[in-house]
């Protein structure tokens, strides 16, 4: 059976390709949304028009990038369902449910994001009510990435009951244990976060190049204050990101020690082309961390409808250079003298820019929208490519959720007890049992994944594994049951 | 019936103001209100609106753009307005809708507790 594929570019690119835009401009919503949500309120409690009319047009690109975010979404399913169906049937064992409610939240919050900016000018006799209509995006933004990152998570630190509940009760779709697994909630705070940096950046960058496009005095008043009031927010999520990114380098460490080491040692895809990806990214972000600080230093005294306090300012720094220095002892000295370089290289050019502009933040908001886009796309990918990888691709259609091919006693209520009993196994050849289980445990998850069945249950779980699709002879899989049963180390 | 004349004409306002750029109330005009009056719009020392003026940083070297922005003539004024003012089918949608958000966002925290103890 021949695999599909795409011509000319493997399956796994094309993955990544799909993941990647999907992550450029749906990381963007929740940063969007919140900002829209603080223009509004500024704007309400000041009378003050700008700031409305900013978050006007900032919430029409998120319909727009909610749009194309959507289309990219639906590709990047297509091209999992269909270039990697056994990883994706397995996906529908744990989280059926899952995904059905999540999207449900997508119909909620895309019906809300089009009354939000629809109604706009409907609602100036109701402005409370509108803003709160915008205010309950974040909630459900939040809620729809508590789910998606409970599905993304999983496939980095796996938790495990279904495979053991769905022996004798059938597919639930619901698999607690893998879903509430070691780094979901870190992975969500961080990414949550992460996105409201990333918006409210971007948004000052769009402000920014308006800023290169007009010099009449009050567009540049407009342009100006809505970006600063933009990198204000970003900033302050900013802040954030240091320490839940050491408690999730923690969780790393514990519950998926092989991303862990590729993150830190630079292994596996996380190095590609010669290059480490994960530096390149803390490059940039320290980079960001000197060019903000040093913007905020000179700005701080300014007149902001969100002022960042100055011990805010030094907090985010002393903050960053102390996860640089932990980052530095787990990996090396080097990485972080790196870090800082970047950051005054950074703080360097942030002058440079402000000062060129003739005292504008014009070019910092452009070079910081920039820097947090690379960011945010190579924080995913090297996420992605630290966890343990699938060695064998199967992709054979045929093999997968067909029932007759099922072992009888799956997905029915049957207690092991009851099942025949075979006749005594011949003591088990250690070594063959021992390359048995690596080659062919290995084609679908790592090692670490077997560890986490009961030994009682393998006759049942390789049972399983066959069914799933993996191809081995009975003698095989009464060996491979034997040695894993046994307990001894493989 | 006259509700309906009344959203039509107002519907019909918007979509004027809109397209000559300032959907904002000015001064005297029929949406101002009392709450708009109050809101004193000009807390942010709104400038001369002229704005052929060159702001700092701006490439004050280069000539001002010639014809003005269509959120210039807006951006001075908040235009809050009676409640009465506003067209009630999109109100009833607007709220209706906040029904069925907490509804869901309820429903949908529910489910993700009880999936917490139950498997």
């Amino acid at each position: 059976m021949i695999p599909l594929e795409f011509p000319g570019i493997s399956a796994k690119w094309v993955i990544g390709i799909f993941g990647l835009s999907h992550t450029a401009v749906a990381s963007l919503s929740i940063g969007m949304a919140f900002f829209v949500t603080v223009a509004q309120i500024v704007a309400y409690r000041e009378r003050d028009r700008r700031y409305d009319l900013l978050a006007k047009r900032i919430q029409l690109i998120h319909v727009c990038i909610y749009n194309i975010g959507t289309i990219l979404a639906i590709g990047l399913i297509f091209a999992l369902s269909g270039l990697f169906p056994q990883f994706w049937s397995q996906i529908f064992v744990h989280f059926f449910w899952t995904l059905i409610t999540e999207e449900f939240l997508f119909f909620l919050l895309a019906t809300t994001l089009t009354f939000h900016y629809f109604f706009w000018d409907q609602m100036w006799g109701h402005k409370k009510l509108h803003i709160a209509l915008g205010a309950m995006m974040t909630p459900l933004f939040l809620l729809q990435f508590y789910i998606i990152n409970g599905i993304g998570s999983f496939m980095i630190t796996p938790g495990f009951r279904e495979a053991e509940v769905s022996i004798r009760t059938g597919i639930i779709g619901w698999d607690m244990a893998a879903f509430y697994n070691p780094s979901f909630l870190i992975l969500t705070l961080h990414r949550a976060f992460a996105n409201v940096a990333y918006g409210g950046f971007v948004v000052a960058a769009i402000c920014g190049v308006m800023l290169y496009l007009t010099n009449r005095e009050k567009m540049v008043s407009y342009y100006e204050d809505g970006g600063r009031l933009a990198f204000g927010v970003g900033f302050m999520a900013f802040l954030s990101l240091p320490i839940v990114g050491y408690f999730y380098a923690h969780i790393l460490m514990k519950h998926s020690n092989e991303a862990y080491v590729n993150l830190m040692w630079g292994r596996g895809d996380v190095i590609a082309g010669g290059v480490d990806w994960w530096w390149l990214k803390h490059l940039c972000v320290a980079t960001m961390l000197g060019a903000t600080i040093r913007h905020f230093h000179g700005t701080v005294q300014e007149e902001s409808a969100l002022p960042v306090p100055r011990i805010f300012v030094y907090a985010v720094g002393i903050f960053y250079v102390t996860f640089y220095a932990a980052m530095g002892m787990v990996m090396t000295w080097a990485f972080f003298w790196w870090m800082l370089a970047a950051g005054m290289a950074g703080g360097l050019l942030a002058g440079h820019l402000r000062k060129s502009a003739g005292g504008s933040a014009k070019g910092i908001y452009v070079f910081i929208g920039i820097l947090s886009f690379t960011t945010i796309m190579l924080g995913g990918y090297v996420r992605e490519a630290s966890r343990p990888r699938f060695e064998n691709r199967i992709a054979a259609h045929d093999k997968v959720y067909v029932p007759e091919e099922r072992a009888p006693y799956l997905m029915v209520d049957v207690d092991p007890s009851d099942l025949p009993v075979r006749p005594p196994v011949p003591a088990p050849d250690v070594e063959k049992a021992v390359v048995l289980i690596r080659r062919n445990c290995t084609g679908c998850h790592t090692l670490e994944r077997v560890k986490y069945y009961k030994l009682k249950d393998w006759d049942l779980i390789v049972g399983q594994m066959q069914a799933y699709g993996l191809k081995i002879t009975i003698d095989e899989a009464d060996a491979i049951s034997a040695h894993l049963k046994s307990g001894e180390p493989y | 019936m006259s509700d309906m004349t009344e959203e039509n004409k107002e519907e019909r306002n918007n979509q004027e103001t809109e397209k000559r750029g300032n959907p904002s109330t000015g001064s005297g005009q029929d949406g101002e209100t009392a709450e708009t009056r109050d809101a004193e719009p000009g807390t942010r020392n709104p400038e001369p609106a002229s704005g052929d003026v060159a702001a700092p940083g701006s490439g004050a070297d280069a000539p001002p753009d010639a014809s003005p922005h269509p959120y210039e003539e807006m951006l001075d004024e908040y235009p809050l307005r009676e409640t009465s003012e506003d067209p009630i089918w999109s109100v009833r949608i607007v709220k209706g809708w906040m029904w069925v958000l907490a509804v869901s966002v309820t429903g949908v925290l529910m489910l993700l507790v009880l999936g917490f103890f139950y498997d």
